[in-house]
């Protein structure tokens, strides 16, 4: 099976553990505090792929590590996912349950690719007209993108919508170069 | 006279194309490529993408075709340079099912399975026509039974073996059996229906080929002036194996073009059995279950599907018109009583015509013929076997002339091989058997037949009806050939009408009849004479 599928299936069954205990909440902030510290922290981040290290040292450390911190579900998570040998696919797992998440809460997570960053105003104007074209709650990403040179590109899912120039400087590069031959 | 070009119509031009430069916004489909190599691509997200639907890969300039829609991803495999894509490229869906921009002027040339000219000789210019690469083939109320006759200038298959138009015949022999050389000849023999007002265009689709090869068969076209009304769908054996895949599917566009037109086209899948070999490593790259000789479960009806879409379209225009699956761009321009004729090739390993895609090709396919390796050594050529090559519908598509001679054809020479194999104890032979070794023996020097000389029909009739008839029973074995054409020049040369007619009127005449036995009596006389 894919990792993909695995990934989905373990969000899903975390999700739905911690609905049913009332805690769902508490599990979503502690999935994004451990993939936080996975992005900051390099040793962490091998710890979860290592094969070498066991099983059990594995255990441990979480327990050392997060026991304070975590709710009771998700650190229990994390020692399913150890026993399965399967903490190598948490990152997936974190975008699942985000995926997951968002869904049932009606948030759209939209990208946009900028060559200059967006002012304060723009970006809320942007935000208001997104919410107009899906219909639910947008959460946007930013990000600047020299390499468009001018406009915007917008990705929901997997719809994007093109204006950025790069984009515009290649359809009329097509179109001149059909025309030269007719 | 061409003038000079003005720069205000330059600018003018120029700014009619930036135009509408202004906000645009291109909205596209997207996904990420997970996964490459081995000419295959899996594919992490377009989630609305079709079967079958093209894609493009704007960061290499590859473009590809869906084949698998998975749970959480999608399989497709490459046309082109596979390995210019990395993982983490870009996708874009183009919602457009794979297809290929056929053009008129495509005949003459040589193309890849993607439409694009590979013989140096520049773009196409003319009216193109896209054609879906896969698509249904006409509907049971568009079709109408085989009728017309498709010559093919060999007088064993136009006599025993008749083609019609419409049909599909397979052609099946070992390697080195002369199976290209019966289909080139077939194609040079179209160029006599390029005087009539339905003549037949040529489609040739090598399919993991020599590059030599293929140059070759294109050189002997050229010479017969043949090449002029045949179009030639190379996929080397060194294009990747989608490609190979897809070449026969890019020639029956082609032929597509022509059919539903209203005239008449043939097609040549040379040959199939290396086109299942593609389509069995493709399938197995994207981890389709492997079935009998690993062959993938669907390689019948990739067969199938192929060769269904050879047929002759109802001579009504109007029932015509509302064909099943026909392209937009093709709605005002159909006409009915095209045909498509196919030809398929599929190359045995050592004569077994039991193993996988033979049999089942055998069985799509409106009859077979068989090509020997022992006849081609003995010096029969066409290796021809006639006794186990069948036609299952061009019977009613023979014309009625050859019908009436070509009828004890087949028995003569049946019983002429079953003879044969008693007479090598050398016991002695009765006067009855022994003529009917001496007439098989003339029948089979007369069916046998040089390359690149397809013979007109007309000739063909006199020729097996004095053969037939065992009137050249007396010409010496080794004779039969000049005979022959001795033969044909007299009848030309004295009797200048007596061919013509049975071209118009399709039949032979009692008087012809005549004609022929007189002639052919006097002329084995001058040959006995001569000793």
């Amino acid at each position: 099976m894919s990792e993909i599928t695995i990934s989905r299936r373990y969000a899903q069954a975390l999700d739905e553990q911690a609905e049913a205990a009332g805690k769902s909440a508490n599990v979503a902030a502690d999935m994004s505090l451990i993939s936080e510290g996975l992005a900051v922290s390099r040793e962490l981040s091998g710890l979860f792929d290592s094969p070498v290290v066991s099983r059990e040292k594995k255990a441990d450390v979480f327990r050392a590590l997060f026991s304070e911190r975590l709710d009771s579900i998700t650190l229990r998570f994390l020692e399913l996912l150890v026993e399965k040998r399967r903490e190598g696919l948490f990152p997936e797992i974190v975008k699942a349950y985000q995926e997951r998440r968002d869904r049932q809460s009606g948030v759209v997570s939209v990208s946009a690719r900028t060559a200059l960053p967006l002012t304060g105003d723009d970006e809320k104007r942007l935000i208001g007209s997104l919410e107009k074209l899906t219909g639910s709650n947008v959460r946007l990403e930013t990000k600047i993108d020299a390499s468009i040179l001018g406009g915007i590109v917008i990705r929901i899912g997997d719809t994007v919508y093109d204006a950025s120039v790069v984009n515009q400087l290649a359809s009329l590069r097509e179109r001149l170069g059909t025309g030269s031959r007719n | 006279m061409a003038t000079a070009i003005r720069p205000d119509e330059v600018t003018a031009v120029l700014k009619r194309e930036l135009g509408g430069f202004e906000a645009t916004t291109d909205v596209y489909e997207v996904g990420t490529v997970l996964q490459v190599g081995d000419g295959i691509a899996r594919i992490y997200g377009l989630a609305n993408v079709q079967a079958g639907e093209l894609l493009e890969f704007p960061r290499s300039g590859v473009s590809g075709m869906v084949l698998n829609l998975e749970e959480d991803n999608v399989g497709a495999v490459l046309f082109g340079e596979a390995d210019k894509v990395k993982e983490g490229d870009e996708v874009r869906r183009t919602k457009r099912i794979a297809s290929i921009n056929v053009s008129e002027d495509m005949l003459g040339r040589v193309i890849d399975p993607l439409g694009r000219p590979i013989d140096g000789k520049g773009a196409f210019t003319g009216k193109t026509y896209e054609m879906p690469l896969e698509r249904k083939a006409p509907s049971v109320i568009f079709r109408e039974p085989v009728t017309e006759p498709l010559q093919t200038g060999i007088k064993a298959i136009d006599s025993m073996i008749p083609v019609g138009r419409g049909q599909r015949e397979l052609v099946i022999g070992d390697r080195q059996t002369g199976k290209t050389a019966v289909l080139v000849d077939t194609i040079i023999n179209q160029k006599s229906t390029h005087q009539t007002d339905k003549p037949v265009y040529c489609i040739y689709v090598a399919i993991g080929q020599k590059n030599s090869t293929v140059a070759q068969v294109m050189r002997s076209l050229e010479e017969n002036g043949a090449m002029e009304y045949t179009v030639i769908v190379n996929a080397g054996a060194a294009m990747p194996a989608p490609l190979q895949y897809i070449a026969p599917f890019a020639g029956a566009c082609i032929g597509e073009l022509f059919r539903d037109t209203g005239r008449h086209a043939l097609i040549i899948y040379d040959d199939l059995s290396k086109q299942a070999v593609a389509y069995r490593q493709v399938s197995l790259l994207l981890r389709r279950p492997p079935g009998r000789e690993a062959f993938p479960g669907d390689v019948f009806y990739l067969h199938s599907r192929l060769l269904e879409r050879a047929a002759k379209i109802t001579s009504s225009n109007a029932v015509a018109k509302n064909m099943n699956d026909l392209p937009a761009c093709l709605k005002d321009e159909v006409k009915g009583g095209g045909s498509l004729t196919a030809l398929p090739v599929i190359e045995t390993q050592a004569g077994d015509v039991s193993a996988y895609i033979p049999t089942n090709v055998i069985s799509i396919t409106d009859g077979q013929i068989y090509l020997e390796s022992s006849l081609f050594n003995a010096g029969v050529r066409p290796a021809i076997n006639v006794g186990i090559s069948v036609s299952r519908v061009g019977g009613n598509a023979q014309i009625k002339g050859m019908k009436k001679v070509s009828g004890t054809l087949r028995l003569d020479l049946a019983q002429y091989r079953e003879l044969e194999a008693f007479s090598k104890f050398g016991s002695d032979l009765d006067a009855a058997t022994q003529r009917q070794l001496t007439r098989g023996e003339k029948l089979v020097e007369v069916l046998k037949q040089g390359q690149f000389v397809p013979m007109p029909v007309e000739e063909q009739i006199a020729i097996i009806f004095v053969a037939g008839k065992g009137l050249i029973d007396k010409v010496p074995t080794k004779k039969v050939k000049q005979f022959e054409k001795d033969f044909i020049d007299r009848i030309k040369m004295r009797h200048p009408n007596a061919l013509g007619s049975i071209v118009s009127t399709g039949a032979v005449s009692d008087e012809l009849v005549e004609t022929f036995t007189k002639e052919a009596k006097e002329l084995v006389e001058l040959y006995a004479a001569q000793g």
